[in-house]
């Protein structure tokens, strides 16, 4: 049997609701129809999650498709590596600062959209054009606006 | 109001304030214009930029970014047959038929001045009429707050078509993400595992930039940005309208106009509805419906008109009582509460000049978008040229500035990325948006306003009993469930007829 995509939505929702709940419970406060305090807003999202969760799941079994997943497993893998570079370059950037980095991510990532659009950019238009992003960005939150950006633990 | 002219004017014609004016309105314009961008993600992408200016710049510039962002979304759907945003999708259905008439100068002369119509007079309306309803919001108590955010979580639910469980899943996560942190009224810590990063709860920019904006550029990445769109740039010239094509639609424009003002009014609606039915409206009116569809001019004006008019609608409530009108209003009442304005009746009190400062702003902004769309039309074909690799790449950059400068730490660019595979996961799961940022947003207010009605009275009966937050409870469990009941009666009526 083919699982669908409302299922596995639904009963991830169940699941996360019946964890919420527990968590809930475990709040010190008790809750009592006189005065619900601080476990009310967490319950009722945990409860309706459980519903919603097998609402999801009923109506996915119902579907003849049950929702299909709008990205093909190419379309997923550039979300994943591109996810990816997004966390390598906070990463970076707590040593080396926004300044160091952030032209690489930009060249980075502009030239792998590019490619992956089927389009050939010229190396050095994106070159100049993540130096500027780069320094436009830096320019408008710190001198311009007055705000920090990362400088890097290596050169704090 | 007329005492707070010399404070308003002093502010507009500050250098500082006209040039954010100018540079939100343009900055606006593109976002509304380009597909998948929408002026509600550049207030959301630039809003940490606002936190050292003053408030009344603040207000200015966020304003700016979000009336150019509305009125710039007819761009894309007159020339490419691609709404900007979902506020204009019915505008696509005659906008871009008459542009493959070789009248595109007019179809768009059209949306400009629509918009400035809608978004004008809106704005002059809201103003007058915001202060009465938060006259009237003085005689509310917790309970009919409570009840009123209520409607406003669960308004949105009742137009997402066939999609009950999931909308009010996306509610649900909503509410529970703003329940991190210490609680309201008692202070109980909830879910921050001993992390003094979540002890504050999680944060507006973190969340919303995160599962909105990161989330968004990457699941249009992976289903492939294609490549640039082709649009003409011919019948680009001059203005395209004359005064007596504003005349022949007038009924129309009048129509959309009531009706955008009404539905921006409901808390939790916006434009993205109110030009459906405006459209419909105006079709169904219409001397010649079979026009519709083939580029009739009445199907541009209504859409148009109406999306804009939920402006000043949406406003009152923002403002009077604190309760969005849509999810840009959401955001803009988290924002102006960062500059220490916390929205609802008293704001008249201790703040009228800024909120009068606001419908004044966007007046002139509509005003200001309508001189600069007609200026610079024959360049619009460019703005929906940009290559999208470019524009992504830059956007990426600026949501993880936008993380960092909001908090002060990476930590939080981190937390924005756990948010934006969120963002995903409700993307691939198609979870709506709209009902998780409404959810976010207005959740604090209701948990303490019904914690204190709770505490004045010690009855949940109370909701229900209490004549104006009983009627609103009831119009919320209408619809949490019109999504049910609307097809019942539908079957009832046809089994009657």
């Amino acid at each position: 049997m083919k699982v669908k995509r409302d299922q596995v939505t639904g009963l991830v929702l169940v699941a996360l609701g019946i964890v919420i709940f527990i968590m809930t419970s475990q709040f010190r406060k008790p809750m009592t129809l006189e005065y619900p305090g601080p476990k009310l807003m967490p319950s009722i999202a945990a409860f309706g999650m459980v519903v919603c969760g097998l609402g999801i799941f009923i109506k996915g079994c119902r579907d003849k498709d049950g929702g299909k997943i709008p990205l093909s497993r190419q379309g997923l893998l550039r979300v994943i590596i591109t996810f990816a570079a997004l966390c390598l370059y906070i990463f970076a950037m707590k040593y080396l600062g926004f300044l160091i980095v952030t032209p690489f991510l930009v060249f980075g990532l502009t030239m792998y959209f590019a490619k992956a659009s089927g389009v050939d950019v010229k190396i050095w238009a994106v070159a100049l054009f993540a130096v500027a992003v780069t320094g436009i960005i830096w320019a408008m939150y710190v001198p311009l606006f007055g705000m920090e950006l990362p400088i890097g633990e290596l050169f704090e | 109001m007329l005492s707070y002219l010399p404070y308003i004017f002093s502010q507009l014609i500050q250098p500082l304030n006209l040039l954010l004016m100018v540079a939100g309105t343009a900055v606006g314009i593109i976002f509304g214009a380009i597909p998948g961008l929408s002026g509600t993600m550049a207030v959301m992408l630039f809003m940490p930029l606002t936190y050292t200016m003053e408030s009344s710049t603040a207000i200015i510039f966020m304003l700016a970014l979000w009336i150019g962002g509305c009125s710039g979304a007819f761009i894309g759907s007159v020339l490419l047959g691609i709404p900007g945003s979902a506020s204009a999708v019915a505008t696509c259905w005659d906008g871009h038929p008459m542009a493959k008439k070789g009248q595109a100068s007019k179809a768009l002369a059209i949306g400009m001045t629509a918009s400035f119509l809608g978004t004008f007079f809106s704005a002059i309306i809201g103003g007058l009429l915001a202060e009465k309803v938060a006259d009237f919001a003085f005689a509310m108590g917790p309970w009919e707050y409570s009840a009123l955010c209520l409607v406003a979580m669960t308004m949105v639910l009742a137009i997402s078509k066939g999609n009950m469980f999931k909308g009010l899943a996306s509610t649900c996560i909503g509410i529970l993400l703003a329940t991190v942190g210490y609680s309201p009224v008692d202070a109980e810590p909830r879910f921050t595992f001993d992390n003094m990063y979540l002890l504050g709860g999680l944060g507006m920019i973190v969340v919303l930039t995160g599962i909105f904006a990161v989330s968004h550029i990457l699941v249009t990445f992976g289903k492939g940005f294609g490549k640039p769109p082709e649009v003409s740039r011919e019948g680009l010239k001059g203005f395209g309208l004359t005064l007596r094509d504003v005349k022949e639609e007038l009924k129309t424009i009048i129509t959309s106009f009531l009706i955008g003002l009404g539905i921006g009014f409901l808390p939790g609606m916006g434009s993205g509805l109110s030009n459906l039915v405006a459209y419909s409206t105006a079709k169904n009116g219409s001397k010649h419906p079979e026009e519709y569809g083939h580029g009739a001019p009445g199907g541009i004006w209504a859409p148009e008109v109406a999306n804009n008019a939920a402006i000043g609608g949406a406003m009152i409530p923002m403002a009077a009582l604190g309760i969005p009108g849509d999810s840009t209003t959401a955001l803009l009442i988290g924002a102006l509460t960062i500059h220490g304005l916390e929205m609802g009746p008293m704001v008249f009190k201790n703040s009228g000049n800024v909120v009068y400062l606001m419908f004044v702003t966007v007046a002139v902004v509509a005003a200001l978008v309508l001189l600069m769309q007609a200026l610079c039309k024959r360049w619009f074909p460019y703005i929906l040229k940009v290559p999208s690799w470019f524009m992504y790449s830059a956007l990426l950059v600026i949501c993880l500035a936008s993380a960092y400068v909001d908090s002060g730490n990476l930590y939080k660019c981190g937390m924005m990325m756990v948010f934006a595979a969120v963002g995903i996961l409700m993307s691939l799961s198609d979870l709506p948006a709209s009902p998780l940022i409404l959810a976010f947003i207005l959740t604090p207010t209701l948990e303490t306003k019904t914690l204190q009605a709770f505490q004045s009275v010690p009855k949940w009966t109370e909701f229900f009993t209490r004549p104006v937050s009983g009627v609103l409870m009831v119009i919320a469990i209408i619809c949490i469930f019109s999504p049910i009941i609307k097809p019942l009666f539908g079957k009832l009526k046809k089994k009657k007829a």
